[in-house]
C-alpha cells in the first residue's frame, strides 16, 4: 500500500461517515443530532437508552445506513466483475439472472404471505414473516443463476457469449413467469401491490438480519478479489490469450460468477431491485483513471456506497421523507447521468 | 534447458468432420527459428494453438522434452511456452506497463505482486523490441509497429523456452517488419525454440534457420530455407504465378507475378 | 404538501383525465347501439368485485350470469353468502368470456381494461361505468345513479335509505367512543402501505370515529409507510387485514401477514397500539371494497372495536 492509498482510504473513510451521519439525521420523523448520538452511544452500551420508540427509530436509521452502505458496495463490485468477466462495460448482474430470479422468488413469497400457500411459508416460520421475501428472492436470484452457469456450461466450457445468451433466455422465461404472476394477482389488489413495491426496492425498515445477510455476502465477494482482480486484467485480451499468460480461465469465471451472483443476489435480495449502481459505478472509477481491476474492484466497494448512500441522501433532502423509492430514484437520476457520461466520453464507446 | 518439441500426429476439427490439421508431425529444436508458411486456411494458427496448448486436438500428442504440454496446467505451460497472438482487442485502459507484466503472471506471487526480477523482465523486454519509449502509456495510444513490438516485448518478458508467434508483421512497414524477425532470429539464437507463422516468405527465408509448409491441414515439406524456396515445394501450394529469383548475395526470394494482360483483338 | 404525495396527485389527475378521455370516446361512438338494448336488463355481468356488489344489491342474483373469479373472495359473495350457484366465474376482463355469457349489461369499475370495453361497445353490448367511489357518500351515490341505468329507483332508494339510516346509527355510537388516533397497515414483508385522505379507508375511519393519523400528517390517497413512521405516529389503533383465504392452513387466531409482521417486529415492540392489543383485522373483501358495502365493513370495524373494549374493560375490572 502506498501513502496515496492510505490517503485515499482515509478519504472514503470520512466521506462515508459523514454521509452516514448525514443520511441518518434525514428521515421521515423529526430527530436532532443530540438524539441520534445518544441513540448510538446507547446502542454501542456508552449511554442511557433513549426513550423506547425514540431509541428504535435511532435503530431503524443505523440499519437503514448500514443497510444502503452494503447494498451499494455489493451491487458495484458485482457488477465490476461480471463486466470483467463479459469484457464488456454494459454487462450487470441482471444479465445472468440475479433480478429477474430474485424478483420471482419475491413474488413467490408474496403470494404464500398473501394467502395462496399459507403452510408452506408461515407454518413454523417462528416470527420471520419478515425475512419471507428476503429469502426467497435470495434463493431464487442463486438458483437462477446456477441455473444460467449450468446451461451454458452443459457442453464442456461455457463461453461468455454462450452464459450471454443462455442469461437472456432465462431471464426471458423468469420474466415470463413474474408477469403471469402480475397478471394473475392483476385484481388482487393487496398482492400486486406489494409485488409491485416490491420491484421499486427499499431500503427502509431493515433490520440486523437484513445487514448481516448483505454484509456476509459482500465479505465473502470481497475475499475473492485477488482471485480474480489480476486475472480479469489479463482477460481484457481475451479468454485463450489469458490462458495462454498461465490464468485458469475457467476457475476465474467460476470465481467471479459465484462471488458477483452472490452479493449481488443478497443486495437485491435484501433491497429490492435497485439497477444501475451496478453498471455505473465501475464505468465512474474507470473515467477517473482506475481502469485496471486491481484498482476498480476494491474502489467499487466504497465508491457503490457512497454513490447509493448520496443518492439516498440527496432525495431525502430534496424532496422530503422518503418520497422515491430507491429503485425509482435510481433509474430517474442514473439514466439521465449515465448518458452525460457517454456523451462526454465518446471514446468509451469503441471498446463495446 | 528446453531441447525439443515435438508434435506427433495432430488432427484437429472445429466441426465434426471437417478436418483442418489432418496428421500433422512437427519437431522444433533449440536454438532455431522455424517458420511455419502456407496459404490462408491451411491451418497455420491452429496448429500453433495446438503447440500452445490453448486447442486440444482430435488426436495426437504434443511434447516438450517427453511432456506432455496439453495436460499441463495453465500455469505450468505459460512457464515453458509463450506465445504472440496474431490479434488483440484494442486495450483501452491497460498501460504498457501492465500489459507486458501480464507475461510474468505466471510467475508473480498472488499477495506479494512484482518483484525486481519481474520489474527487470519487463524492462529488458521492452529494451529488446526498443519499445522503452512506449513506457506510461495506454495500450490503445500505439501506432500498429509500437503496439506489436510491445505484444512480442511481452512474450520476451514471460521468458519461457519456447515462443510461438502468429504473424507478427501484418498491418506493419517493411522497417518493422524487418526489426521483428531481426528479434525473433536473435531470442532464437540465445536459446529458444521460436516458431512464427507468416505470410512473408521472403521474410522467413531470410531470417529462419528452417522452414516447415502447411498445406490443406497436412505438412507438405519441411527443410533447410534453400530447400524450400523452389517451385517444385512453392507452386503446388501457392499456385503457378510465383517467380524465384536471388538476391545479389545469392538468397532466395519469390515475388508473385501478374498475368501479362493482352489488349483484345478489334 | 410534500412534493411526493404532489407528484402522486398529479399521476392519479393524468391517470383520471385519460380514463376519462377514453371513456368519452368510447360512449360517443355507441350511442346508436345503446338505443336498441333492453331497458331493464336480465342478463348482467358485473366484471369486479365492486360491480359485483351493487350488481347482487339492486338486480339480485338470479339477473347475474357471471362473475369474475376474484369477485368469491372481494365481494359479497364472498364464503358463500349468498350462494353464487350456477353462476359462471371467468378469469379475467377480457371481451371472449364476457361474450360467450351472451350479457345485455355489463358493468366495470374505471380502471378496467378500456380495449375490452370497446370491443363489447362494437357488438353492441351496453357497458356501464361505475364512478370511482372514494368514500361511503360517494359509493351511495353511485347506488343511485345505478338505480337509473339498471331502471331499479326504487329498490335502489330502499336501500339507500337503509344506508343512511345505518351509517347514522354508526356515527351516533362512534360519539359515545374515546376519539383514537388510527392507521391502516399491510406489509407483505417488502414494504408497509397505508391510507390517506380521499380513501376508502379514511371515510370508513370516519364514519366509526377514529382519526386517520396519516391523513393528519398529509398523505393523499395511498401511500408507504416505514417503521419508523408507524413510531413516530404511535397510534391508538392499527387496522389490519385478515388473510385473503382462511383455508385449512391459516386459522383465525393466526391473523394475516401484516399482523403477524407488526407483532413480530422487535423495533415495534413499543408502539402502544401492540402494547395494549388495539389491533384490528378486518376480513379482507371489506378491507379492499370499494362498494356501499363500506358500510357494512365500518360495522364490522365499530363490532371488533367494541370488542376490543370490552375485553380492556373486563381485563382491568380483573386487575382491580
Amino acid at each position: 500500500m502506498t501513502r496515496r492509498d492510505v490517503a485515499l482510504a482515509l478519504g472514503y473513510g470520512i466521506a462515508l461517515g459523514v454521509l452516514a451521519v448525514l443520511s441518518m439525521l434525514l428521515g421521515s420523523s423529526s430527530l436532532d443530532a443530540q438524539q441520534l448520538f445518544g441513540g448510538l452511544g446507547a446502542m454501542l452500551g456508552l449511554a442511557e437508552p433513549l426513550e423506547r420508540n425514540a431509541q428504535a427509530i435511532v435503530e431503524l436509521r443505523v440499519w437503514r445506513a448500514i443497510c444502503t452502505l452494503g447494498v451499494g458496495a455489493s451491487l458495484a463490485l458485482s457488477g465490476g466483475m461480471i463486466q470483467g468477466m463479459f469484457r464488456n462495460a454494459l454487462a450487470s448482474p441482471s444479465l445472468i439472472g440475479v433480478t429477474g430470479g430474485a424478483s420471482l422468488g419475491a413474488a413467490f413469497a408474496i403470494l404464500a404471505l398473501g394467502g395462496y400457500a399459507p403452510r408452506l411459508v408461515l407454518e413454523g416460520s417462528g416470527g420471520l414473516e419478515a425475512f419471507a421475501i428476503p429469502f426467497c428472492s435470495f434463493v431464487m436470484a442463486l438458483a437462477t443463476t446456477a441455473l444460467v452457469a449450468t446451461i451454458a456450461s452443459a457442453r464442456g466450457r461455457a463461453s461468455v457469449t454462450t452464459l450471454l445468451l443462455v442469461g437472456i433466455a432465462v431471464n426471458m422465461c423468469v420474466a415470463g413467469v413474474f408477469a403471469a404472476i402480475q397478471y394473475l394477482t392483476l385484481e388482487e389488489w393487496e398482492v400486486s401491490r406489494a409485488i409491485l413495491a416490491w420491484t421499486f426496492g427499499t431500503l427502509d425498515d431493515r433490520k440486523g438480519l437484513h445487514c448481516a445477510t448483505v454484509l456476509l455476502a459482500l465479505a465473502l465477494a470481497t475475499l475473492s478479489i485477488p482471485f480474480v482482480a489480476r486475472e480479469l486484467d489479463l482477460l481484457k485480451g481475451g479468454e485463450e490469450d489469458a490462458e495462454s499468460l498461465g490464468v485458469d480461465v475457467a476457475r476465474t469465471k467460476r470465481i467471479a460468477l459465484v462471488s458477483a451472483s452472490l452479493s449481488a443476489s443478497a443486495a437485491v435480495a435484501v433491497a429490492g431491485q435497485i439497477g444501475f449502481v451496478g453498471l455505473v459505478v465501475p464505468h465512474l472509477i474507470r473515467l477517473c483513471g482506475a481502469g485496471s481491476y486491481r484498482r476498480l474492484l476494491w474502489h467499487s466497494l466504497p465508491v457503490g456506497a457512497l454513490f447509493l448512500l448520496g443518492a439516498d441522501v440527496l432525495q431525502r433532502f430534496l424532496l422530503g421523507d422518503g418520497a422515491l423509492q430507491p429503485g425509482v430514484m435510481m433509474s430517474l437520476v442514473g439514466g439521465p447521468f449515465f448518458l452525460f457520461l457517454l456523451i462526454r466520453s465518446r471514446r468509451e464507446v469503441s471498446t463495446w | 534447458m528446453v531441447e525439443r518439441l515435438q508434435a506427433r500426429g495432430i488432427r484437429f476439427a472445429y466441426a465434426p468432420g471437417q478436418l483442418v490439421l489432418d496428421g500433422v508431425d512437427l519437431d522444433l529444436s533449440r536454438g532455431e527459428l522455424v517458420s511455419l508458411v502456407g496459404p490462408n486456411g491451411s491451418g497455420k494458427s491452429t496448429l500453433l494453438r495446438c503447440l500452445a496448448g490453448l486447442a486440444a486436438p482430435l488426436s495426437g500428442t504434443v511434447e516438450l522434452d517427453g511432456q506432455s504440454l496439453p495436460s499441463m496446467s495453465p500455469q505450468e505451460r505459460a512457464l515453458r511456452v509463450a506465445v504472440v497472438p496474431q490479434l488483440l482487442p484494442s486495450l483501452y485502459d491497460v498501460l504498457v506497463e501492465d500489459f507486458v507484466l501480464g507475461g510474468r503472471y505466471a510467475r508473480i506471487d498472488r499477495w506479494a505482486g512484482p518483484k525486481a526480477s519481474d520489474r527487470e523482465a519487463l524492462e529488458r523486454g521492452l529494451a529488446a523490441c526498443d519499445a522503452l519509449d512506449c513506457r506510461g502509456r495506454a495500450m490503445s495510444e500505439l501506432s500498429g509497429g509500437q503496439r506489436q513490438r510491445v505484444v512480442v516485448a511481452r512474450a520476451v518478458a514471460q521468458e519461457a523456452p519456447v515462443l510461438l508467434v502468429d504473424e507478427p508483421t501484418t498491418s506493419l512497414d517493411p522497417e518493422h517488419q524487418v526489426s521483428i524477425f531481426e528479434l525473433l532470429a536473435r531470442l532464437a539464437c540465445d536459446g529458444r525454440i521460436v516458431l512464427v507463422v507468416t505470410h512473408e516468405l521472403n521474410l522467413a527465408a531470410q531470417f529462419s534457420a528452417a522452414m516447415a509448409v502447411l498445406h490443406g491441414g497436412k505438412l507438405v515439406a519441411r527443410g533447410s530455407v534453400d530447400a524450400m524456396m523452389r517451385s517444385e515445394v512453392l507452386t503446388p501450394v501457392y499456385g503457378e504465378r510465383l517467380h524465384f529469383g536471388r538476391m545479389d548475395d545469392g538468397r532466395p526470394f519469390v515475388v508473385p507475378r501478374a498475368r501479362l494482360l493482352r489488349r483484345s483483338q478489334g | 404538501m410534500s412534493l411526493g404525495s404532489r407528484l402522486r396527485a398529479a399521476a392519479r389527475f393524468a391517470r383520471c383525465t385519460a380514463l376519462t378521455a377514453l371513456a368519452l370516446a368510447g360512449c360517443s361512438r355507441v350511442e346508436e347501439a345503446q338505443h336498441s338494448a333492453p331497458l331493464r336488463p336480465i342478463r348482467i355481468v358485473p366484471a369486479s368485485a365492486t360491480a359485483v356488489d351493487y350488481a347482487v344489491a339492486l338486480a339480485g342474483l338470479e339477473r347475474i350470469v357471471g362473475v369474475p373469479q376474484q369477485a368469491v373472495e372481494y365481494s359479497v359473495l364472498h364464503e358463500g353468502r349468498p350462494e353464487p350457484g350456477p353462476i359462471v366465474r371467468f378469469e379475467a376482463y377480457l371481451a371472449e368470456p364476457i361474450l360467450a355469457l351472451r350479457p345485455d349489461w355489463v358493468l366495470i369499475d374505471p380502471w378496467q381494461a378500456p380495449e375490452t370495453t370497446a370491443r363489447l361497445r362494437e357488438v353492441g353490448v351496453r357497458v356501464s361505468t361505475l364512478p370511482s367511489v372514494r368514500s361511503v357518500e360517494e359509493s351511495i351515490h353511485a347506488l343511485e345513479w345505478l338505480g337509473g341505468e339498471l331502471d331499479e329507483v326504487e329498490r335502489a332508494a330502499k336501500l339507500i335509505s337503509g344506508l343512511r339510516a345505518r351509517v347514522e346509527k354508526l356515527r351516533a355510537a362512534s360519539r359515545t367512543r374515546p376519539r383514537r388516533r388510527a392507521i391502516a397497515y399491510s406489509n407483505f414483508g417488502g414494504a408497509g402501505s397505508t391510507a390517506g385522505t380521499g380513501t376508502t379507508v379514511d371515510s370508513l375511519f370516519e364514519v366509526v370515529g377514529l382519526d386517520n393519523a396519516m391523513a393528519v400528517r398529509g398523505l393523499d390517497g395511498h401511500g408507504g409507510i416505514t417503521f419508523e413512521d408507524l413510531l413516530a405516529l404511535d397510534p391508538d389503533l392499527i387496522v389490519v387485514s385478515e388473510p385473503l383465504r382462511m383455508g385449512e392452513g391459516a386459522s383465525g387466531d393466526r391473523g394475516g401477514a401484516s399482523e403477524r409482521l407488526l407483532r413480530s417486529e422487535a423495533s415495534l415492540s413499543g408502539l402502544r397500539a401492540l402494547r395494549e392489543d388495539q389491533l384490528v383485522a378486518l376480513p379482507a373483501w371489506l378491507f379492499a371494497t370499494g362498494s356501499h358495502e363500506l358500510v357494512s365493513a365500518a360495522e364490522e370495524l365499530a363490532r371488533r372495536i367494541d370488542a376490543l373494549d370490552a375485553r380492556t374493560r373486563a381485563a382491568s375490572k380483573e386487575t382491580r
